[in-house]
Protein backbone atom coordinates (compact mmCIF):
# COMPACT_ATOMS: atom_id res chain seq x y z
CA UNK A 1 0.00 0.00 0.00
CA UNK A 2 1.14 3.42 -0.57
CA UNK A 3 0.70 6.02 2.31
CA UNK A 4 2.43 9.03 0.41
CA UNK A 5 -0.59 11.12 0.43
CA UNK A 6 -0.69 10.73 4.28
CA UNK A 7 2.87 10.94 5.16
CA UNK A 8 1.64 14.64 6.82
CA UNK A 9 0.87 12.50 10.03
CA UNK A 10 4.34 11.95 10.70
CA UNK A 11 7.53 10.11 9.82
CA UNK A 12 6.71 6.87 11.55
CA UNK A 13 3.27 7.45 11.27
CA UNK A 14 2.37 4.23 9.46
CA UNK A 15 4.37 2.10 11.40
CA UNK A 16 2.46 3.49 14.54
CA UNK A 17 -1.07 2.90 13.10
CA UNK A 18 0.25 -0.67 12.19
CA UNK A 19 0.89 -1.32 15.91
CA UNK A 20 -1.77 -0.02 16.75
CA UNK A 21 -4.23 -2.02 18.48
CA UNK A 22 -8.20 -0.70 18.49
CA UNK A 23 -11.80 -1.96 19.68
CA UNK A 24 -14.40 -1.73 17.47
CA UNK A 25 -17.46 -1.99 19.93
CA UNK A 26 -20.41 -2.98 18.02
CA UNK A 27 -20.21 -3.49 14.03
CA UNK A 28 -23.12 -2.18 12.57
CA UNK A 29 -24.46 1.23 11.10
CA UNK A 30 -21.36 3.13 12.96
CA UNK A 31 -18.68 0.22 13.52
CA UNK A 32 -18.66 -0.87 10.05
CA UNK A 33 -17.55 2.60 8.82
CA UNK A 34 -14.71 2.41 11.80
CA UNK A 35 -13.71 -0.83 10.10
CA UNK A 36 -13.70 0.67 6.57
CA UNK A 37 -11.83 3.68 7.26
CA UNK A 38 -9.44 2.58 9.94
CA UNK A 39 -8.38 -0.73 7.59
CA UNK A 40 -7.57 1.89 5.03
CA UNK A 41 -5.76 3.91 6.80
CA UNK A 42 -3.52 1.31 8.24
CA UNK A 43 -4.43 0.41 11.58
CA UNK A 44 -2.32 -3.11 11.86
CA UNK A 45 -5.22 -4.79 14.52
CA UNK A 46 -8.05 -5.02 15.47
CA UNK A 47 -10.74 -6.08 18.16
CA UNK A 48 -14.47 -6.47 17.08
CA UNK A 49 -17.04 -7.62 19.22
CA UNK A 50 -20.55 -7.99 18.59
CA UNK A 51 -23.12 -10.32 19.37
CA UNK A 52 -25.33 -10.06 16.88
CA UNK A 53 -26.16 -11.57 13.27
CA UNK A 54 -26.76 -9.67 10.59
CA UNK A 55 -30.66 -9.14 9.47
CA UNK A 56 -32.64 -7.45 6.73
CA UNK A 57 -32.92 -4.16 8.59
CA UNK A 58 -29.15 -3.69 8.93
CA UNK A 59 -28.55 -3.78 5.47
CA UNK A 60 -28.70 -0.46 4.48
CA UNK A 61 -26.38 0.56 6.51
CA UNK A 62 -23.65 -2.12 7.53
CA UNK A 63 -20.75 -0.73 4.95
CA UNK A 64 -19.38 -3.81 3.25
CA UNK A 65 -22.86 -6.10 3.75
CA UNK A 66 -23.80 -8.13 0.99
CA UNK A 67 -27.40 -9.76 0.03
CA UNK A 68 -25.98 -13.19 0.44
CA UNK A 69 -25.07 -12.46 4.39
CA UNK A 70 -28.56 -12.19 5.16
CA UNK A 71 -29.21 -15.22 3.65
CA UNK A 72 -26.93 -17.44 5.45
CA UNK A 73 -27.77 -15.46 8.54
CA UNK A 74 -24.04 -14.46 8.95
CA UNK A 75 -22.62 -12.81 12.38
CA UNK A 76 -21.60 -9.01 11.87
CA UNK A 77 -18.07 -9.77 13.03
CA UNK A 78 -17.87 -11.96 10.01
CA UNK A 79 -18.26 -9.29 8.00
CA UNK A 80 -16.04 -6.93 9.81
CA UNK A 81 -12.96 -9.06 9.26
CA UNK A 82 -14.07 -9.67 5.69
CA UNK A 83 -14.48 -5.63 4.71
CA UNK A 84 -11.74 -4.89 7.41
CA UNK A 85 -9.12 -7.18 5.49
CA UNK A 86 -10.49 -6.00 1.89
CA UNK A 87 -9.19 -2.10 3.37
CA UNK A 88 -5.72 -3.88 4.67
CA UNK A 89 -5.12 -7.47 3.83
CA UNK A 90 -2.40 -7.74 7.06
CA UNK A 91 -4.63 -6.34 9.52
CA UNK A 92 -4.66 -9.17 12.56
CA UNK A 93 -8.34 -9.17 13.59
CA UNK A 94 -9.66 -10.82 16.60
CA UNK A 95 -13.65 -11.29 16.40
CA UNK A 96 -16.00 -11.94 19.61
CA UNK A 97 -19.54 -12.53 18.85
CA UNK A 98 -20.73 -11.79 22.35
CA UNK A 99 -21.31 -8.98 24.34
CA UNK A 100 -18.15 -6.85 24.94
CA UNK A 101 -17.81 -7.41 28.72
CA UNK A 102 -17.27 -11.07 28.16
CA UNK A 103 -14.14 -10.00 26.26
CA UNK A 104 -12.76 -7.67 29.30
CA UNK A 105 -9.01 -9.21 29.31
CA UNK A 106 -8.77 -8.67 25.46
CA UNK A 107 -10.11 -5.06 25.58
CA UNK A 108 -7.82 -4.61 28.11
CA UNK A 109 -4.72 -4.66 25.92
CA UNK A 110 -6.14 -2.36 22.86
CA UNK A 111 -4.64 0.95 22.64
CA UNK A 112 -8.19 3.00 21.75
CA UNK A 113 -11.58 2.07 21.69
CA UNK A 114 -14.29 2.84 19.16
CA UNK A 115 -18.22 2.40 20.43
CA UNK A 116 -21.35 2.44 18.48
CA UNK A 117 -23.78 1.41 21.12
CA UNK A 118 -27.25 1.73 21.08
CA UNK A 119 -27.65 2.34 24.88
CA UNK A 120 -26.46 5.09 27.67
CA UNK A 121 -26.17 2.51 29.83
CA UNK A 122 -23.69 0.43 27.27
CA UNK A 123 -21.68 3.54 26.85
CA UNK A 124 -21.65 4.58 30.86
CA UNK A 125 -20.09 0.66 31.11
CA UNK A 126 -17.93 1.49 28.20
CA UNK A 127 -16.74 4.34 29.17
CA UNK A 128 -16.24 3.29 33.17
CA UNK A 129 -13.97 0.20 31.62
CA UNK A 130 -11.64 2.32 28.98
CA UNK A 131 -11.15 4.94 32.53
CA UNK A 132 -10.48 2.51 34.69
CA UNK A 133 -7.88 0.93 32.30
CA UNK A 134 -6.42 4.06 30.98
CA UNK A 135 -7.08 3.42 26.98
CA UNK A 136 -9.41 6.51 25.52
CA UNK A 137 -12.38 6.38 24.31
CA UNK A 138 -14.64 7.30 21.15
CA UNK A 139 -18.06 7.48 21.31
CA UNK A 140 -20.67 7.87 18.11
CA UNK A 141 -24.34 7.81 18.57
CA UNK A 142 -27.49 9.16 17.12
CA UNK A 143 -31.08 9.76 16.80
CA UNK A 144 -33.96 10.39 15.03
CA UNK A 145 -37.54 11.64 16.13
CA UNK A 146 -40.90 12.33 14.88
CA UNK A 147 -41.45 16.57 15.65
CA UNK A 148 -44.52 16.53 14.13
CA UNK A 149 -46.55 14.81 11.86
CA UNK A 150 -44.13 14.82 8.71
CA UNK A 151 -40.78 16.05 10.16
CA UNK A 152 -38.13 13.94 11.85
CA UNK A 153 -35.00 15.67 13.19
CA UNK A 154 -31.79 13.52 13.28
CA UNK A 155 -29.53 14.50 16.36
CA UNK A 156 -26.17 12.77 17.10
CA UNK A 157 -22.49 13.24 18.91
CA UNK A 158 -19.25 12.32 18.80
CA UNK A 159 -17.36 12.65 21.78
CA UNK A 160 -13.79 11.43 22.82
CA UNK A 161 -13.41 10.70 26.17
CA UNK A 162 -9.78 10.27 27.61
CA UNK A 163 -8.72 9.39 31.75
CA UNK A 164 -7.97 12.85 33.62
CA UNK A 165 -9.78 14.62 30.72
CA UNK A 166 -14.09 15.73 31.22
CA UNK A 167 -16.30 12.77 30.22
CA UNK A 168 -19.75 11.84 28.82
CA UNK A 169 -21.26 12.41 32.14
CA UNK A 170 -19.61 16.12 32.03
CA UNK A 171 -21.20 17.17 28.45
CA UNK A 172 -24.59 15.55 29.82
CA UNK A 173 -24.65 12.90 26.83
CA UNK A 174 -24.95 10.53 30.34
CA UNK A 175 -27.81 11.35 32.73
CA UNK A 176 -29.31 9.73 35.62
CA UNK A 177 -32.66 10.60 34.03
CA UNK A 178 -31.49 9.10 31.11
CA UNK A 179 -30.35 5.86 32.35
CA UNK A 180 -33.68 5.46 34.59
CA UNK A 181 -36.16 6.24 31.67
CA UNK A 182 -34.17 3.99 29.31
CA UNK A 183 -34.23 0.96 32.37
CA UNK A 184 -37.74 1.27 32.43
CA UNK A 185 -37.85 1.11 28.72
CA UNK A 186 -35.99 -1.87 28.44
CA UNK A 187 -36.55 -4.55 26.08
CA UNK A 188 -39.91 -2.45 24.76
CA UNK A 189 -37.86 -0.21 22.69
CA UNK A 190 -37.98 -1.92 18.99
CA UNK A 191 -35.55 -0.73 16.09
CA UNK A 192 -33.82 2.59 16.83
CA UNK A 193 -34.14 4.48 13.30
CA UNK A 194 -30.32 5.19 11.80
CA UNK A 195 -29.16 6.41 8.41
CA UNK A 196 -26.44 5.29 6.65
CA UNK A 197 -25.06 9.21 5.95
CA UNK A 198 -25.63 10.20 9.36
CA UNK A 199 -23.82 7.31 10.67
CA UNK A 200 -21.10 8.05 8.25
CA UNK A 201 -20.67 11.17 8.63
CA UNK A 202 -19.97 10.55 12.46
CA UNK A 203 -17.56 7.89 12.16
CA UNK A 204 -15.68 9.92 9.90
CA UNK A 205 -15.06 12.36 12.32
CA UNK A 206 -14.63 10.09 15.39
CA UNK A 207 -11.74 7.86 13.13
CA UNK A 208 -9.94 11.83 12.65
CA UNK A 209 -10.49 12.10 16.38
CA UNK A 210 -8.55 8.94 16.83
CA UNK A 211 -6.00 9.38 14.22
CA UNK A 212 -4.85 12.78 15.75
CA UNK A 213 -4.69 10.87 18.65
CA UNK A 214 -2.02 8.28 17.59
CA UNK A 215 -0.38 10.82 14.76
CA UNK A 216 -1.49 14.43 15.97
CA UNK A 217 -0.62 17.01 12.65
CA UNK A 218 -1.37 19.52 14.97
CA UNK A 219 -0.90 20.67 18.63
CA UNK A 220 -4.57 22.53 18.90
CA UNK A 221 -6.25 19.55 20.13
CA UNK A 222 -8.11 19.33 23.52
CA UNK A 223 -8.51 15.48 25.64
CA UNK A 224 -12.31 16.16 25.69
CA UNK A 225 -13.39 16.71 22.19
CA UNK A 226 -17.57 16.89 21.64
CA UNK A 227 -19.05 17.66 18.32
CA UNK A 228 -22.90 17.81 18.37
CA UNK A 229 -24.97 16.82 14.54
CA UNK A 230 -28.01 18.17 13.76
CA UNK A 231 -28.96 15.86 10.27
CA UNK A 232 -31.52 18.76 9.49
CA UNK A 233 -29.39 21.43 8.59
CA UNK A 234 -26.54 18.75 8.08
CA UNK A 235 -23.96 20.92 10.63
CA UNK A 236 -21.25 18.96 12.87
CA UNK A 237 -19.80 21.54 15.34
CA UNK A 238 -19.03 22.10 18.99
CA UNK A 239 -21.58 22.96 21.14
CA UNK A 240 -22.10 26.69 22.20
CA UNK A 241 -21.43 25.31 26.37
CA UNK A 242 -18.02 23.49 24.92
CA UNK A 243 -15.49 26.25 25.69
CA UNK A 244 -17.01 26.74 29.34
CA UNK A 245 -17.09 22.67 29.62
CA UNK A 246 -13.50 22.62 29.16
CA UNK A 247 -12.11 25.44 31.14
CA UNK A 248 -14.16 24.60 34.32
CA UNK A 249 -13.09 22.46 36.65
CA UNK A 250 -11.42 18.60 36.48
CA UNK A 251 -14.00 15.89 35.81
CA UNK A 252 -15.91 14.62 39.00
CA UNK A 253 -17.33 11.11 37.58
CA UNK A 254 -14.09 9.64 37.09
CA UNK A 255 -10.80 10.47 39.60
CA UNK A 256 -7.97 9.22 37.96
CA UNK A 257 -7.00 7.52 40.77
CA UNK A 258 -9.70 4.57 40.40
CA UNK A 259 -7.81 2.72 37.72
CA UNK A 260 -7.33 -0.88 37.85
CA UNK A 261 -8.51 -4.12 40.17
CA UNK A 262 -8.51 -2.82 43.71
CA UNK A 263 -9.03 -6.01 44.68
CA UNK A 264 -5.61 -7.53 42.48
CA UNK A 265 -3.92 -9.40 45.07
CA UNK A 266 -0.18 -10.05 43.28
CA UNK A 267 -0.03 -12.68 45.84
CA UNK A 268 -2.08 -14.77 44.11
CA UNK A 269 0.32 -15.21 41.35
CA UNK A 270 3.19 -16.46 43.29
CA UNK A 271 3.51 -19.24 40.97
CA UNK A 272 4.16 -16.30 38.09
CA UNK A 273 6.52 -14.47 40.49
CA UNK A 274 8.11 -18.06 40.47
CA UNK A 275 7.89 -19.73 37.37
CA UNK A 276 8.65 -16.79 35.30
CA UNK A 277 6.16 -14.66 33.51
CA UNK A 278 4.38 -16.21 30.06
CA UNK B 1 4.01 -9.22 30.11
CA UNK B 2 4.17 -6.54 32.16
CA UNK B 3 2.80 -3.36 31.11
CA UNK B 4 2.73 0.35 32.30
CA UNK B 5 0.24 3.11 31.40
CA UNK B 6 0.91 6.73 32.12
CA UNK B 7 -1.22 9.84 31.63
CA UNK B 8 0.73 12.30 29.23
CA UNK B 9 0.11 15.68 31.65
CA UNK B 10 0.79 13.35 34.70
CA UNK B 11 4.34 12.40 33.09
CA UNK B 12 5.23 15.50 32.00
CA UNK B 13 4.73 17.19 35.72
CA UNK B 14 7.15 14.46 36.92
CA UNK B 15 9.92 15.50 33.99
CA UNK B 16 9.14 19.25 35.42
CA UNK B 17 9.77 18.57 38.96
CA UNK B 18 12.68 15.98 38.74
CA UNK B 19 14.50 18.82 36.85
CA UNK B 20 14.41 20.97 39.72
CA UNK B 21 17.73 21.89 41.06
CA UNK B 22 18.08 21.25 44.83
CA UNK B 23 20.11 22.93 47.79
CA UNK B 24 22.82 19.31 47.55
CA UNK B 25 21.31 16.29 46.54
CA UNK B 26 22.42 16.21 42.91
CA UNK B 27 19.82 15.01 41.17
CA UNK B 28 15.82 14.69 42.50
CA UNK B 29 13.77 11.61 42.73
CA UNK B 30 10.15 10.57 43.28
CA UNK B 31 7.77 8.40 43.60
CA UNK B 32 4.90 7.15 41.03
CA UNK B 33 1.32 5.94 42.51
CA UNK B 34 -0.16 3.45 40.61
CA UNK B 35 -3.17 1.15 40.25
CA UNK B 36 -3.03 -2.70 38.81
CA UNK B 37 -4.81 -5.13 37.16
CA UNK B 38 -3.76 -8.31 36.33
CA UNK B 39 -4.98 -10.96 33.36
CA UNK B 40 -4.31 -13.83 31.77
CA UNK B 41 -0.68 -13.75 32.96
CA UNK B 42 -0.32 -9.68 31.95
CA UNK B 43 0.32 -6.96 34.27
CA UNK B 44 -0.89 -3.43 33.70
CA UNK B 45 0.29 -0.56 36.02
CA UNK B 46 -2.22 2.70 36.04
CA UNK B 47 -0.02 5.10 37.19
CA UNK B 48 -2.41 7.95 37.77
CA UNK B 49 -0.38 10.81 41.19
CA UNK B 50 3.10 11.32 41.92
CA UNK B 51 4.46 11.74 45.47
CA UNK B 52 8.22 13.84 45.00
CA UNK B 53 10.32 13.39 47.67
CA UNK B 54 10.39 16.88 50.15
CA UNK B 55 13.58 18.84 49.79
CA UNK B 56 13.72 17.86 53.40
CA UNK B 57 13.60 14.16 52.67
CA UNK B 58 17.56 13.87 51.03
CA UNK B 59 20.06 12.22 52.55
CA UNK B 60 23.37 13.92 51.34
CA UNK B 61 26.00 11.33 50.01
CA UNK B 62 28.98 12.00 47.48
CA UNK B 63 28.60 8.29 45.74
CA UNK B 64 24.89 8.50 44.72
CA UNK B 65 22.85 11.17 42.58
CA UNK B 66 19.99 11.06 44.89
CA UNK B 67 19.38 9.28 47.67
CA UNK B 68 16.04 9.26 50.18
CA UNK B 69 16.65 9.78 53.81
CA UNK B 70 14.95 7.21 56.24
CA UNK B 71 11.67 10.23 57.17
CA UNK B 72 11.41 10.13 53.17
CA UNK B 73 11.09 6.35 52.91
CA UNK B 74 8.55 6.00 55.55
CA UNK B 75 6.33 8.58 54.28
CA UNK B 76 5.95 6.56 51.17
CA UNK B 77 5.97 3.55 53.22
CA UNK B 78 2.82 4.55 55.18
CA UNK B 79 1.27 6.23 52.01
CA UNK B 80 1.46 2.81 50.63
CA UNK B 81 -0.27 1.41 53.61
CA UNK B 82 -2.59 3.34 54.09
CA UNK B 83 -4.18 3.71 50.50
CA UNK B 84 -3.11 0.65 48.99
CA UNK B 85 -1.46 1.14 45.95
CA UNK B 86 1.38 -0.55 44.43
CA UNK B 87 4.65 1.95 44.45
CA UNK B 88 7.38 3.35 42.18
CA UNK B 89 10.39 4.89 42.46
CA UNK B 90 11.06 7.45 39.53
CA UNK B 91 14.12 9.41 38.63
CA UNK B 92 15.59 10.52 35.53
CA UNK B 93 18.83 10.56 33.67
CA UNK B 94 17.57 12.85 31.11
CA UNK B 95 18.74 12.91 27.49
CA UNK B 96 16.73 11.46 24.83
CA UNK B 97 15.98 7.28 24.28
CA UNK B 98 15.86 4.47 26.22
CA UNK B 99 17.72 5.11 29.63
CA UNK B 100 19.32 2.54 31.71
CA UNK B 101 19.73 1.16 35.15
CA UNK B 102 23.17 2.51 36.87
CA UNK B 103 24.96 -0.37 38.72
CA UNK B 104 24.53 2.33 41.82
CA UNK B 105 20.27 2.41 40.88
CA UNK B 106 20.06 -1.09 40.47
CA UNK B 107 22.03 -2.01 43.73
CA UNK B 108 19.57 1.13 45.56
CA UNK B 109 16.83 -0.23 44.27
CA UNK B 110 17.11 -3.44 45.49
CA UNK B 111 17.75 -2.57 48.90
CA UNK B 112 14.49 -0.22 48.75
CA UNK B 113 11.76 -1.77 46.77
CA UNK B 114 11.77 -4.81 48.38
CA UNK B 115 10.52 -3.29 51.39
CA UNK B 116 7.87 -1.78 50.57
CA UNK B 117 6.24 -4.92 50.26
CA UNK B 118 6.39 -5.18 54.59
CA UNK B 119 3.49 -2.01 54.33
CA UNK B 120 1.76 -3.46 51.02
CA UNK B 121 2.41 -6.95 50.07
CA UNK B 122 0.03 -7.11 48.15
CA UNK B 123 0.83 -4.72 45.08
CA UNK B 124 3.80 -5.29 42.88
CA UNK B 125 6.40 -2.43 43.50
CA UNK B 126 9.39 -1.44 41.31
CA UNK B 127 11.58 1.98 39.81
CA UNK B 128 11.13 4.10 36.69
CA UNK B 129 13.90 5.56 35.25
CA UNK B 130 13.63 8.44 32.54
CA UNK B 131 14.79 10.19 29.87
CA UNK B 132 13.71 13.45 28.30
CA UNK B 133 11.32 11.49 25.63
CA UNK B 134 11.16 7.32 26.81
CA UNK B 135 11.76 5.38 30.18
CA UNK B 136 12.28 2.03 31.24
CA UNK B 137 11.68 0.07 34.09
CA UNK B 138 11.75 -3.09 36.79
CA UNK B 139 9.25 -4.73 38.60
CA UNK B 140 9.38 -6.34 41.60
CA UNK B 141 6.18 -8.78 41.92
CA UNK B 142 7.70 -10.60 45.16
CA UNK B 143 10.33 -9.14 47.38
CA UNK B 144 12.77 -12.04 48.04
CA UNK B 145 12.57 -12.62 43.49
CA UNK B 146 14.46 -10.70 41.21
CA UNK B 147 12.24 -7.98 39.35
CA UNK B 148 11.13 -8.30 36.02
CA UNK B 149 11.78 -5.52 33.22
CA UNK B 150 8.54 -3.88 32.34
CA UNK B 151 8.33 -5.08 28.38
CA UNK B 152 5.74 -1.68 27.30
CA UNK B 153 5.32 1.98 28.43
CA UNK B 154 2.03 3.32 27.21
CA UNK B 155 1.55 7.41 27.32
CA UNK B 156 -2.24 8.36 27.39
CA UNK B 157 -3.65 11.79 26.56
CA UNK B 158 -4.01 13.95 23.42
CA UNK B 159 -0.71 12.22 22.07
CA UNK B 160 -1.14 8.51 22.89
CA UNK B 161 1.69 6.40 22.40
CA UNK B 162 3.73 3.52 23.47
CA UNK B 163 7.28 1.85 22.91
CA UNK B 164 9.05 -1.64 24.14
CA UNK B 165 11.49 -1.47 26.13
Amino acid sequence: MDYSRQSYLGVNAQQTLAETRIGLIGYSGGGSHFGQQLAHIGIGKFVVIDPKIIDGKHRPRLVGSEPEDVTRNAPKIEIAKRQILRGNPTAIIETYQSKWQSQISTLSACDLIFGAVDSFSQRDELERFCRRSFIPYIDIGMDIRGTSEENFSITGQVIQSIPGGHCLWCCGLLTEKKLAKEANHYGIVGGLPQVIWANGLLASAAVGFGISLLCPWHKDTQKFRWLTYDGNTGELKAPSCFGDLISSSKCPHHPVSEVGNPLADIRNHHTICANGLA
Amino acid sequence: MIRFKILDNLLHSIRHNLAQDHAYSHERVGFLIAGIDIRDKKYTVLAHSYLPVDDSDYHYTPRFGATVNRDGLFKMFNFALKEGVAIFHIHSHGRTGLPKFSAVVIAENNRIIPEFFKYRPDKPHGAIVLSDNRAIGRIWLAPANPPFAIDEFHVVGKHTYKWRT
